[in-house]
């Protein structure tokens, strides 16, 4: 059962490593997903056509590392056949059904390896993680057109220093 | 151009309306759209008038027309355009935040937000906008180097 509103844990933590990221494909990674979070998660009214909402509170520190370990290596390694045991996950299930019905490869790919990292990662999370929430996220940004290929890039990071400069509004 | 609720409305009609030095507009740099200039200039405005007793929600009117006004400058070049200045809502502390358009998907864009509590313009790097760390629903700035335009 989706939470009424959006909660997250390791926010502070989160942004501090979202703010310590200096490689390109490292820092694009985190900042396609945090965009993405901004488009479907986060109360601004602008974005009113969807709210994605999970079923615990989501930790943020995690949900960066987990995309930004997923794009660590590129091209990225082949995913395992199967999912890593342990977490302190739910909704895994629907997960798994999930993953079961992409048909890109590569996203799939891309896909199956984010999952293993929240799985792994939220060992030591303090909360249980809903890893369908954090896949479905992960699904919006990188099914949006081109992400995949400017997060592996670093062009998402290079646009991003632009913005010191107000003249590249 | 502008999504959501209008800023408020100041008593009397737009008494700090930006007027550009040049009045013809320079071309954007490539990756960006508005004419070159324009948009620190506005920024510059806006900070001034704030110095010059402009209420937050006048300073918010003047930065809504002046980019009305740069958008309508930047279709004078072939291709280009539109300046985009949606207004994203107000985040925790009374943030009402405006945000360019990103040129790609995944891509940052700019922001620029007037606390309408504080009287504070801030733009800024980073997130821009995150899950605020203790109230569950609601939305924080947060800004890496923010640039404070006023005060």
């Amino acid at each position: 059962m989706p939470l009424s509103a959006f909660q997250a844990v390791n926010v502070i933590e989160g942004s501090d490593y979202f703010d310590s990221l200096e490689d390109e494909r490292q820092a694009s990674a985190a900042i396609a997903i945090h965009m993405a979070w901004l488009q479907h998660s986060s109360s601004m009214e602008f974005f009113k056509t969807e709210r994605l909402l999970p079923d615990s509170p989501v930790d943020m520190l995690l949900l960066y590392k987990a995309t930004v370990e997923t794009f660590a290596q590129w091209p990225p390694p082949p995913p395992d056949r199967e999912l890593p045991s342990g977490g302190r996950v739910i909704n895994l299930a629907q997960a798994e059904q999930r993953l079961r019905s992409l048909s890109d490869p590569r996203q799939a790919a891309l896909a199956s390896l984010f999952v293993s990292n929240v799985i792994r990662l939220s060992a030591t999370s303090s909360v249980e993680q809903d890893v369908n929430y954090c896949l479905e996220l992960f699904l919006r940004c990188i099914q949006q057109d081109g992400v995949i290929d400017r997060i592996a890039s670093g062009a998402i990071k290079r646009h991003s220093d632009l913005l010191a400069d107000p003249d590249y509004w | 151009m502008s999504a959501g609720p209008p800023p408020p409305q100041p008593a009397s009609p737009a008494p700090w309306q930006w007027v550009p030095s040049r009045q013809q507009p320079l071309p954007p740099r490539p990756g960006g759209t508005a004419p070159s200039g324009d948009i620190p200039e506005l920024l510059r405005h806006i900070s001034q008038i704030r110095g010059q007793g402009a209420t937050i929600a006048e300073a918010e009117q003047a930065w809504v027309e002046g980019m009305r006004l740069i958008n309508l400058r930047a279709a004078q070049f072939p291709g280009n355009g539109p300046v985009v200045n949606d207004f994203l809502g107000t985040a925790q502390g009374g943030w009402r935040t405006y945000r360019g358009q990103p040129p790609r998907p995944g891509d940052q864009a700019f922001m620029i937000a007037f606390n309408e509590r504080t009287g504070v313009v801030i733009t800024g790097q980073g997130q821009g906008l995150r899950p605020h760390p203790t109230l569950p629903g609601q939305t924080q700035l947060h800004l890496r180097k923010p640039v404070v335009i006023y005060p």
